[in-house]
């Protein structure tokens, strides 16, 4: 029989009693139903992978205007609360726990997917590429600069988007702070030029990002809350002049406010944000992005990470947590799936003993 | 595309969507542990609109 690794090891993230330390990333598949309502087969897709030791689902947009790619799912609507609420029983009849990411893409959109609206974010800055699965390909267009009193609205729909979570029977949530989407573009500073309370200095630009945190906490409490960021600022046009400051900034506040674990979406490539930010912060860490199994386990067995979160391999192996402890071969993904049309490439994936 | 012709740009449809051939996945989407930029290619010849 082979012995248990670390990621095998169970551990008390925040108020969830994990039975291992295997966390399903959050992973866009477009699968929603009209509406961006969550649907049966999505439910079956989380059931299958529920012996992680915690589901982060896809991210969820928390308004209409929050939204940038097809058949993604939202969280504003009684449709939508009432389709997760078929994701989290079925979950949880599988004996796991899921979180809901709640996201808002901000400039990462199109009018094509706002009913003609210009995307909103910190400042009318275009990024640079094209919009996902619009085709002939679309470069990114100016967005809308948020009027300062426009703030309090983006605020209250994640509190609300909290809140929906919580009827739609999650066991908590992820705020998505990271990959150049709205937290993301107002914290860093090539896209926040703002000269307001919300830009210039590290504490205005991480200014909308800890009041999100602060009204969610006020739904969920503290421990039930993480947050999800990316310091390596790679994705989607980002760029921070001082990334050690700006990140170790956030670290530092989310500390003082006792949030149950940073998600940190960085590699092991130096140079690395992650050892510091763990250090600052204190809490649960989560550590993400093309780790192999011996990578997370040497991460757990240095103290450098409390838990490793995969994606792809959780969309190839719902059975990933006993394909490890097997030392097993994994199913091989198919990324033209990903973000294809039903059960193809998403539920079809075998598990251990069939495979064989 | 004929000359002169206008594309309009759409949402692919899911049906289409399943034609995309990315030989390296992108961060078009948010999928969290994607380690190189991705690409998509299309294989839509005909898709004149």
């Amino acid at each position: 029989m082979q012995s248990k690794s670390t990621l095998h090891q169970a551990i008390d993230i925040g108020a969830w009693k994990l039975p291992n330390r295997m966390i399903m990333a959050p992973l866009t598949r477009c699968r929603a139903s009209k509406g961006r309502v969550p649907n049966e087969l999505m439910a079956k897709y989380y059931a299958q992978r529920a012996s992680a030791g915690l589901i982060i689902s896809e991210a969820t947009s928390v308004s209409p205007m929050g939204v940038g790619y097809p058949n993604t799912p939202g969280i504003w609507s009684a449709e939508q609360v009432a389709g997760w609420k078929l994701v989290t029983d079925a979950v949880h009849q599988a004996g796991g726990r899921i979180l809901l990411q709640l996201w808002h893409v901000g400039r990462i959109s199109d009018p094509l997917y706002l009913e003609g609206q210009l995307p909103v974010a910190p400042s009318a800055v275009q990024a640079q590429g094209h919009v996902s699965l619009i085709r002939p390909e679309k470069a990114f267009v100016i967005p809308r600069a948020l009027e300062l009193d426009q703030i309090p609205e983006v605020i209250e729909d994640f509190r609300k988007g909290a809140e929906n979570a919580k009827l739609a029977g999650f066991d908590g949530v992820e705020i998505h702070g990271a990959n150049g989407y709205l937290l993301d573009q107002f914290l860093q500073d090539s896209t926040n030029l703002r000269t307001d309370d919300y830009g210039g200095t590290v504490e205005n630009r991480a200014r909308l990002m800890l009041e999100v945190v602060d009204a969610v906490v006020s739904v969920w409490g503290a421990d039930r809350v993480g947050l999800h960021l990316a310091p390596r600022c790679d994705a989607h046009d980002m760029a921070d002049s001082d990334p050690a400051v700006t990140f170790g900034y956030v670290a530092h506040e989310c500390r003082l406010r006792e949030i149950a674990f940073l998600f940190v979406r960085e590699g092991l490539a130096e140079p690395r944000q992650g050892p510091m930010m763990k250090e600052v912060f204190g809490g649960a860490f989560i550590a993400n992005q093309g780790l192999s199994q011996e990578d997370g386990e040497g991460l757990i067995e240095a103290g450098d990470a409390d838990a490793i979160a995969w994606g792809q391999q959780f969309i190839a192996n719902p059975d990933l947590p006993e394909r490890f402890a097997a030392r097993a071969e994994l199913n091989k993904s198919r990324p033209e799936t990903y973000y294809g049309e039903g059960a193809e490439g998403y539920t079809d994936y075998p598990a251990m003993e069939l495979t064989e | 595309m004929e000359k002169g012709r206008r594309a309009i740009p759409i949402i692919l449809p899911w049906s289409l969507r399943s034609e995309l051939v990315n030989d390296e996945v992108d961060d078009e989407l948010s999928i969290s542990d994607l380690q190189t930029p991705v690409k998509f290619y299309l294989k839509l010849g005909s898709l004149a609109l």
